[in-house]
C-alpha cells in the first residue's frame, strides 16, 4: 500500500515544518503550502488524499479555499486547524470533513488524519 | 216918535233904506224947536243904534262860529273839515272865493277851494320863494292885499286876503279868500279890509286847532286799529309759535327716543312712530327706505300705518291711550318700538323691494339733491307716469318724500301721507320735518356705523379667540415640551420658561420668570451665562451633552442658544435657550461603550490567544519531538533553534501588548523638526524598500517644528512606512509628505497598495487586527495611541484612487517642553 499524500498549508513557516516533520513519520507523504495560491497550485499538479488547512491565513483563509478545492475535488479529504478553541461561523457550512484545534500535541490531528484516511 | 221908527227902519233895512236920509231932514226940520232935546234923543238913539248893530255883527258873528263849530263837530276827516272850513269862511268872509294851499317840502300846493275850480288856476304849486307866500309866511296876522293879481290864479282879483294856518311854529297851509261881494250885487270899492283879516285870522287858528284835532284823532284810530291787527296778529303768532314748540319737542324727543338705541330695526320703528303716532306728527302712514349705493336703490326697509281704512278710530284711539300711559313721549317711543311687530301688515308690501332713485322726478332729487318734495295732485300730474311706481304703492295724491340725510350724504328716504284723513300737509310740518330727517338721518347712520363697528368688533373678538387659542395651543405645547425652554433678555432676566426648564432647574416656574439667571444657583449660572456670549457673537451656539450636578444629581444636557431677533430692527432682544436631557441617552452610551469594551476585550483575549498559539503550538510540537529524538543531537539541535525563535517571538509579542495595555506612559517632550525626523526615518527604511523593490519619495513643507516625544513619533512614522512597504506592490512608490495646516502639523504616508475597503478601514486601528502575515495587528493602535492619546492629535487613513495614505497630525504645540533637546 503506497504512502497517502498530504498538503499541509499554512502561513507560518514553523508550523509547516512542525507539521510535515510528524505526519512524515506517522508515513505519509507530506508537502506543504505558505498559502491559499500555492495550495491550490499544488493540488491541481498532483492529487493528495488529505489537505490540512490552517483557517487563519492572509489572503484567502482556509474556509474559502476548503470550499474551492471541494468543488474541484469532491473526494479530497480536508481537515481545518485553527487556533481557536471555538469559532464563531457556522461549522455546518463548512466543506471541510474535520476540524482539529492547533495544539502542541498533535495526537488527535494524527488520530483524525487516519480516521479519514481508512474510511 | 218918527225918529224912533226910521231908526228901527235903518237898523232893519241897512243902509240902503236910506232911513238916515230921511232921519237927517226930519233933524232938519225939528232942529230949530227943540234942538237940544232932539240931539239929546239923538244921541242915545244912536247909542241904542250903535248897541243894535253891535249885537247884530255879534249875533252873525256867533252865528257864524256856531256854523264853525258844527263843521269842526260834524268833519272826522281832514278833507270834509277844509271843505266845511273854506265854504264857511266863504260866508263869513263874502268872499268870492276861499282856497287852501298845503305846505309840503317843496313849497305850497294848492289842496282844495270853494267858489273857485281847480282848473281855473294857473299853477297848482308854489315854491318856497314865491313872494306870495315869503309875504304871508312873515307876516303874523296875514296880509290884505288889494288891487293886486295873482299869478297863479285865473280870476280876476280885487282884493284878497290870506293868512297862514299855523300850529305853534308850523305852518300847515295858506289860506286865501279872493273878492270880497258886497250884500246886493257887486261894487267895486267894496273890497276886504282888516277887520275881515281879523275874522279869517281867527277862523284859521280855529281851523288849524280842528284841523290838528281831526288829524290826531285820525291818526289815533288808526293807531288803534293797526293795534287791535297787531294783536290779532301776535295772537296768531302765538299759536303758530307754540304749535311749533310742541313740534320741536316733538323732534327732540324723537330724536331723544332714536339716539338711545344701538339697534338698527329698533330706530327705523321709533323714527316710523314718531312720525304717525297721534302725540307725534300724526301722520296716517310713513314709509322707510333705505338707500343702497351699490345697486342706486332705495331698499324698502319698512311701513308702518293701517293697512286699509277699516277700525283706523279703533286703533288710533288703542294707540293714543298707549302713548298717554307715558309722561315722556320719547319713552313711550322707546317701550313701544321694543313691543312693535312691523314686520306684518304694510311692510311686507315693501320689504326688500327696490326703487331705482336715477332718473326718477321725485326720488332722485330727495335722494341726490336732499330736498323734500311735497308731492301734490298738481305735481303729479307733471310728473306722471314716470311716479306711477310710488302713487301705485301709495294709493294716494298728496304725500311727502323726504331725505334722511347723514353726516355726508342721503342714507335714505321717508315717505308720508295722510291716506285715510285725507289731513292736507302744513308748511309747518314740513319745516319741522326737515329737522326730524336731519337728525333722523344721524341717527340712523351713527347706529349703522355702530353696528358696523360691532360686526368689526365682534370679528376682532373672534381673531382673539382664535389668537388666544393658538396662544393656549402653543402655550400648551411649550409647557409639555420634553426640552427645557427659557427666553432670557439683554440684561440676563429670564422672561419665560416651560414646566420643563423648571423641572430641570428645580424651581417653580414663577419663582423663575422675572427672575435673573444668577438667582438659579451656581450650576446654572456657567450654563446660562454662555447666553450672554451669544448675544455678543450674535450666532446660535450649541453644547452637547453638557453635564451638571443638578437637583436630582448628575444629568447631561445638549444646550442650544439661540439668538432672539427683533424682527423690526434686527438686533437682539434675548436669548432662547434650549436644554435637552439628554442623561439617559448619555447613560446608554455609556453602557453601550462598556459593552464594547468588554466585546472588544474578548476579541482582544481571543487575538491575544490565537497569537500565542501558534509559537506555543510549534514550542510544544519541538519539544515533544525533541524527547522522541533524544538521540539525533542534531535534529534536536535544529528544533531547539526554531524553539528559541518561537519563544523569541512570543516575547515580541508580549512586549507589544504590554506596550499597548500599558497606561500613559512618561513622555519626554523637546522640540524638534518634523521634516528632520521623516528624513532620518526613511533613511532607516530604504534597506527594507529595496529589498521589496519599492521607491520612497519625500515632499516636506518648509517649516514643521513641533514639540513632541521625538522617539514615539519615530515609532509611528516607522511603522507606518513599513505598513507601507508591506503594502506596495513590485516597483510601487511610496510619498512621504509634511505639510502645516494652522496650528497643527501633518504628516502622510501614501502606498500604492490595494484601497481598504470601508470595513477594513473601520478596522485598522483596532488591536490584534491585522491583514499581513507577521505581525500581532498592534502597530496601528499603538500609532493611535501615541497621536491621539499621548500627543492631542488625530490619525486616519483615506484610500485614493491608486492607493492609501495613512495621515497623522499633531498640534505645533503638543505640550510643553519637558527635556532639553
Amino acid at each position: 500500500m503506497s504512502k497517502a499524500k498530504i498538503l499541509v498549508v499554512d502561513d507560518e513557516e514553523n508550523i509547516r515544518f512542525l507539521l510535515s516533520e510528524e505526519l512524515t513519520d506517522e508515513g505519509y507523504e507530506v508537502e506543504t503550502a505558505m498559502n491559499a495560491e500555492e495550495c491550490l497550485q499544488k493540488c491541481n499538479e498532483k492529487p493528495f488524499d488529505l489537505v490540512v488547512l490552517d483557517i487563519e491565513m492572509p489572503g484567502k483563509n482556509g474556509i474559502e479555499v476548503a470550499g474551492e478545492l471541494r468543488k474541484q475535488q469532491p473526494g479530497l479529504k480536508i481537515v481545518l486547524l485553527t487556533a481557536y478553541s471555538h469559532y464563531k461561523y457556522d461549522l455546518s457550512s463548512w466543506a471541510a470533513d474535520a476540524y482539529v484545534v492547533k495544539s502542541a500535541d498533535l495526537t488527535e490531528l494524527k488520530r483524525t488524519i487516519e480516521e479519514l484516511l481508512n474510511l | 216918535m218918527r225918529f224912533f221908527d226910521l231908526i228901527m227902519e235903518f237898523l232893519e233895512s241897512g243902509y240902503e233904506s236910506r232911513a238916515m236920509d230921511k232921519l237927517a231932514h226930519l233933524l232938519c226940520e225939528e232942529v230949530q224947536a227943540e234942538a237940544c232935546d232932539v240931539f239929546q234923543e239923538l244921541s242915545k238913539t244912536l247909542w241904542v243904534a250903535e248897541k243894535i248893530v253891535s249885537m247884530r255883527e255879534t249875533m252873525e258873528k256867533y252865528e257864524l262860529l256856531s256854523e264853525l263849530t258844527d263843521v269842526f263837530h260834524s268833519c272826522g276827516d281832514p278833507d270834509s273839515l277844509l271843505k266845511g272850513t273854506l265854504s264857511v269862511m266863504k260866508k263869513a268872509l263874502n268872499a268870492e272865493a276861499v282856497l287852501y294851499l298845503v305846505k309840503d317840502k317843496e313849497g305850497y300846493i294848492f289842496k282844495d277851494a270853494e267858489g273857485v275850480d281847480k282848473n281855473q288856476l294857473i299853477y297848482e304849486r308854489l315854491p318856497h320863494n314865491h313872494s306870495f307866500v315869503t309875504k304871508v309866511e312873515k307876516s303874523e296876522r296875514g296880509i290884505v292885499l288889494t288891487k293886486t293879481q295873482l299869478d297863479f290864479l285865473g280870476i280876476k282879483v280885487k282884493s284878497a286876503i290870506a293868512c297862514a294856518a299855523r300850529l305853534g311854529d308850523t305852518i300847515l297851509g295858506i289860506i286865501i279868500a279872493v273878492n270880497k261881494i258886497a250884500p246886493t250885487g257887486y261894487r267895486s270899492r267894496y273890497s276886504f279890509d282888516e277887520l275881515d283879516l281879523a275874522t279869517l285870522n281867527d277862523m284859521v287858528k280855529r281851523y288849524s286847532l280842528a284841523h290838528t284835532r281831526v288829524e290826531y284823532q285820525q291818526s289815533l284810530k288808526e293807531q288803534i286799529e293797526r293795534l287791535t291787527l297787531s294783536t290779532k296778529e301776535y295772537e296768531r303768532l302765538i299759536q303758530q309759535q307754540q304749535e311749533y314748540l310742541k313740534k320741536m319737542d316733538l323732534v327732540h324727543s324723537l330724536s331723544n327716543a332714536m339716539r338711545a338705541s344701538y339697534d338698527l330695526v329698533n330706530v327705523y320703528k321709533i323714527l316710523l312712530l314718531g312720525l304717525t303716532s297721534g302725540r307725534g306728527f300724526a301722520f296716517n302712514r310713513a314709509l322707510l327706505l333705505i338707500r343702497d349705493r351699490k345697486t342706486d336703490t332705495l331698499v324698502g326697509k319698512m311701513w308702518l300705518g293701517p293697512e286699509d281704512g277699516e277700525n283706523i278710530e279703533e286703533i288710533w284711539k288703542e294707540a293714543e291711550k298707549r302713548a298717554m300711559i307715558y309722561g315722556d313721549f320719547s319713552q313711550y317711543l322707546r317701550e313701544e318700538a321694543m313691543m312693535l311687530d312691523a314686520k306684518g301688515g304694510l311692510t311686507a308690501r315693501i320689504d326688500g323691494r327696490m326703487f331705482h332713485y336715477k332718473d326718477h322726478p321725485i326720488l332722485e332729487r330727495v335722494v341726490l339733491r336732499r330736498r323734500i318734495i311735497h308731492v301734490t295732485p298738481s305735481l303729479l300730474e307733471s310728473f306722471e307716469p314716470s311716479v306711477r311706481d310710488l302713487v301705485n304703492l301709495l294709493g294716494v295724491d298728496e304725500f311727502l318724500v323726504l331725505p334722511l340725510v347723514g353726516r355726508w350724504d342721503t342714507i335714505g328716504v321717508v315717505v308720508l301721507d295722510n291716506k285715510f284723513t285725507k289731513k292736507p300737509i302744513s308748511e309747518v310740518d314740513i319745516e319741522v320735518l326737515r329737522i326730524v330727517v336731519d337728525s333722523a338721518g344721524l341717527a340712523i347712520e351713527n347706529v349703522m356705523n355702530y353696528e358696523e363697528l360691532r360686526k368689526k368688533t365682534d370679528s376682532l373678538e373672534k381673531q382673539k379667540n382664535v389668537i388666544d387659542y393658538l396662544h393656549r395651543f402653543t402655550e400648551n405645547i411649550l409647557q409639555n415640551l420634553s426640552t427645557g425652554i427659557a427666553v432670557i433678555d439683554k440684561n440676563g432676566r429670564i422672561l419665560q420658561c416651560n414646566r420643563m426648564f423648571s423641572n430641570i432647574v428645580g424651581l417653580p416656574q414663577e419663582r423663575i420668570a422675572g427672575e435673573h439667571y444668577f438667582e438659579l444657583g451656581a450650576v446654572f449660572q456657567d450654563l446660562l451665562g454662555v447666553a450672554m456670549t451669544v448675544q455678543e457673537r450674535r450666532e446660535a451656539v450649541e453644547l452637547s451633552e453638557y453635564r451638571i450636578e443638578g437637583p436630582q444629581g448628575e444629568i447631561f444636557l445638549n444646550v442650544k442658544y439661540s439668538p432672539l431677533w427683533d424682527p423690526m430692527n434686527e438686533s437682539i432682544t434675548g436669548v432662547i435657550v434650549t436644554l435637552e436631557d439628554v442623561t439617559q441617552k448619555v447613560r446608554m452610551e455609556q453602557e453601550q461603550k462598556e459593552r464594547e469594551k468588554l466585546m472588544l476585550l474578548g476579541e482582544v483575549a481571543a487575538r491575544v490567544a490565537h497569537e500565542l498559539r501558534n509559537p506555543i503550538t510549534v514550542i510544544g510540537g519541538f519539544i515533544n519531538r525533541a524527547r522522541r529524538n533524544l538521540s539525533n543531537t542534531q535534529t534536536v539541535e535544529k528544533y531547539l533553534d526554531v524553539i528559541s525563535k518561537e519563544v523569541e517571538n512570543l516575547e515580541r509579542i508580549v512586549t507589544e501588548i504590554l506596550e499597548f495595555s500599558k497606561p500613559k506612559s512618561i513622555l519626554e517632550f523637546t522640540r524638534f523638526d518634523m521634516n528632520e525626523l521623516i528624513e532620518e526615518v526613511v533613511y532607516i527604511m530604504q534597506e527594507k524598500a529595496k529589498k521589496a523593490n519599492v521607491i520612497i519619495e519625500t515632499k516636506l513643507s518648509s517649516a514643521a517644528e513641533v514639540v513632541a516625544d521625538r522617539a514615539k513619533l519615530k515609532r509611528v512614522l516607522i511603522n507606518l512606512v513599513q505598513n507601507a512597504i508591506e503594502a506596495s506592490p513590485p516597483n510601487g512608490k511610496i510619498v512621504v509628505r509634511s505639510f502645516q495646516e494652522a496650528d497643527r502639523v501633518v504628516v502622510s504616508v501614501f502606498n500604492m497598495g490595494e484601497p481598504l475597503s470601508d470595513k477594513e478601514l473601520r478596522k485598522i486601528f483596532t488591536p490584534f487586527y491585522t491583514t499581513k502575515t507577521q505581525g500581532t495587528g498592534l502597530g496601528l493602535p499603538i500609532c493611535k495611541k501615541i497621536v491621539e492619546d499621548e500627543h492631542g492629535g488625530r490619525i486616519w487613513a483615506e484610500p485614493k484612487n491608486n492607493g492609501m495614505e495613512f495621515f497623522f497630525e499633531i498640534p505645533v504645540k503638543g505640550g510643553k517642553e519637558n527635556v532639553q533637546g
